[in-house]
């Protein structure tokens, strides 16, 4: 089994990534499941599961594969529940408003309780699931990076026992590249490239995770145009440094990928053209 | 009413539309219109920081250099967590030496250095100082990206709950410390401590209760300082800004915070549609691309693509309020230099 978490700047297209990359998985025959973090979901704008009308088309799931929206609440629960083991004294604790407060506060919390769940088949912990990848449409890069520290965090504040442990464990996997996958998006401007270099590092600084570089919506050149006007004018100053870019990354960043603009509005759409993308390099 | 006469101003939406920009713009406005004007930001990019010249002073109001003609006075200030939350417990302890003892404990220590990832309370409570202090005409707050608007808006009283008195009613207000944690995680404890060990072991709990035990005695200046604080997000004097992209996902999150927004009641001043067409989309020489033409493939797709956004956008906008004001902000170049964010200015005319 793999775990894919995908990451980048926010408005980069990682929701319509994560879900093409899911998509052509499963086409291939792999079980995949594809989990965003809840409570708002992207994915019942891109997949026909959830019954709600958008007013366009959406992509029918394949068989093989399937969407989760993490809900915090439950996820905690599940949580608590691993430790506390009988029902009636998991109620107890969630009904104590001394819990309820903290639970509010408690920094990270939230972050940590997705990890564990996203690494609960790692540590053969809860129910174990059938699938061949789990990719996680993930936080956009600063809160990932909070996501990253939330075990390091709870281990600091819980210097003993069950949780301590537990939340080793969780960092252990995720440092792990042999189970963990990271795909980092990117726009080839100048200041999301200045950023991605900046969070790939810290990734590797602090983590010593290496990650997959992707280039999202890269615009074709516009090559021997004579005439001039404000299209021709625009589009060329603003493709003209994009390989400068992309030769940037590359330089520190040996594989990289790149998607080209999607000229369609509708999120589904988008999606559907990524997939195609993605099919030779596979 | 001019939204600059405002004596604060909300700046909200998704993640990834320019928010901070176009906090910082509006702010230059302001200070174009002779305002004093200060803009408050949690996590701002590098490179806006350091056009603005205040990426190196943490927490501090600093005056930005602006061209001579600009009547008014820009300052911005980058939020600090940690410092934020340390000077809201010294605000609302009675002796430094309470503070201190705080300060020391190891879940306190969690608690303010892991907030960065709790940006909504910190972003509000750095909100409350700088009004108390009445040095400025306007405040510009740029909020953290959101997925819920409650979360933002609930931040504060999440946070001073934890201070609140009701705590103590659970634990007891007379016993010492050592006492508690006898009565709570000893032999045959059954409350929700006694439970909470099981998950965190024994020693968090009593890091627990002995945080609980140094701030007794704050909770009822901060319930005060509670109310303060939701009776200056719903003032009068208090506008918001809705900031999104022309993108179809980012108008169906903004579309979610502009109903939150009025079911609560709050002043939607202006909605901020950003990049949401080329600057060449609007201009008159677009005859000049042939159908014979090696641009023409690229221009037509170009073309269809943004007719099509423009389309949504309107739908977008036919949804608000007729009255709401929207300014639509063609793909700016990005931004390199305050120059680059008085053109970002220039738009936004209200």
């Amino acid at each position: 089994m793999g775990l894919i978490f995908v990451s980048g700047k926010g408005g980069v297209g990682k929701t319509s990534f994560a879900s093409a990359l899911a998509i052509q998985k499963a086409k291939t025959g792999q079980k995949v499941l594809l989990v965003e973090f809840g409570p708002k979901s992207q994915f019942k704008y891109i997949f026909d599961s959830s019954g709600v009308d958008s007013g366009y088309d959406k992509i029918s799931l394949p068989p093989s594969l399937k969407t989760e929206t993490w809900n915090y609440q439950e996820v905690l629960v599940e949580f608590i529940a691993h430790y506390l083991k009988l029902k009636v004294l998991v109620k107890k604790f969630f009904d104590s408003p001394l819990m309820k407060r903290l639970i509010k506060v408690a920094p990270s919390l939230r972050e940590l309780v997705y990890l564990g769940k996203a690494t609960s088949q790692y540590r053969n912990i809860g129910k174990q699931y059938d699938y061949d990848e789990i990719i996680i449409d993930s936080y956009s890069t600063g809160h990932f990076l909070a996501l990253l520290n939330s075990p390091q965090g709870m281990m600091d504040a819980v210097q003993k026992g069950a949780m301590h442990d537990q939340c080793r464990d969780i960092l252990k996997v995720m440092t792990d590249p042999d189970k963990v996958e990271y795909f980092v998006l990117c726009l080839p401007e100048q200041l999301p490239v200045v950023e991605t270099l900046e969070f790939i590092e810290t990734l590797k600084k602090e983590f010593s995770i290496t990650v997959k570089l992707v280039f999202n919506k890269v615009k074709e050149p516009l090559v021997k145009v004579t005439s001039k006007n404000s299209f021709v004018t625009n589009y060329l100053a603003n493709t003209k440094n994009q390989n400068v870019y992309i030769d940037k990354l590359k330089k520190v960043q040996p594989s990289v990928l790149e998607i080209p603009f999607i000229y369609e509005n509708d999120p589904a759409q988008v999606v559907a053209s990524v997939v195609n993308q993605l099919e030779p390099i596979q | 009413m001019n939204i600059f006469d405002k004596k604060i101003i909300v700046c909200l939406g998704p993640g990834g539309v320019g928010k901070t920009t176009t906090s910082v713009a509006l702010a230059l406005k302001a200070a174009q219109e002779g305002k004093k004007c200060l803009v408050m930001t949690i996590d701002p990019s590098r490179r806006l920081s350091s056009v603005l010249n205040i990426d190196k002073v943490s927490n501090l109001e600093v005056q930005v250099a602006v061209p001579s003609l600009v009547k008014g006075q820009l300052w911005g200030k980058i939020i600090e967590p940690e410092t934020t939350f340390k000077n809201f417990v010294l605000k609302f302890s009675n002796d430094k030496e309470q503070a201190e003892k705080l300060f020391k404990n190891v879940l306190f220590k969690q608690l303010s250095s892991t907030l960065k990832d709790s940006q909504d309370f910190t972003s509000i409570e750095a909100l409350m100082t700088v009004v108390e202090n009445k040095k400025y005409d306007l405040i510009i707050l740029d909020t953290p990206p959101i997925q819920n608007l409650t979360d933002f808006f609930d931040a504060p009283e999440n946070m001073y709950s934890l201070f609140n008195s009701a705590f103590f009613k659970i634990i007891g207000q007379t016993s010492d410390s050592q006492s508690l944690i006898k009565k709570f995680i000893g032999k045959g404890a059954q409350g929700a401590l006694g439970l909470l060990s099981k998950v965190t072991g024994k020693q968090f709990v009593e890091e627990l209760i002995i945080f609980f035990k140094s701030i007794e005695g704050l909770s009822l200046q901060i319930k005060n300082h509670s109310h303060s604080v939701n009776d200056l997000l719903k003032s009068k004097s208090t506008g918001y800004v809705l900031v999104t992209e022309g993108e179809r996902s980012k108008l169906i999150e903004a579309t979610d915070i502009y109903d939150q927004l009025s079911s609560r009641g709050y002043a939607l001043e202006l909605s901020v549609l950003n990049r949401c067409f080329p600057t060449w989309f609007n201009e008159k020489d677009q005859e000049k691309i042939k159908p014979d033409s090696k641009a023409f493939p690229v221009f037509n797709k170009e073309n269809t693509f943004y007719s099509e956004k423009e389309k949504i956008i309107d739908k977008f906008c036919q949804q608000l309020d007729e009255n709401d004001k929207v300014i639509r902000i063609p793909i700016l170049k990005e931004i390199n230099s305050l120059n680059d964010i008085s053109s970002l200015a220039d738009y936004l005319k209200v």
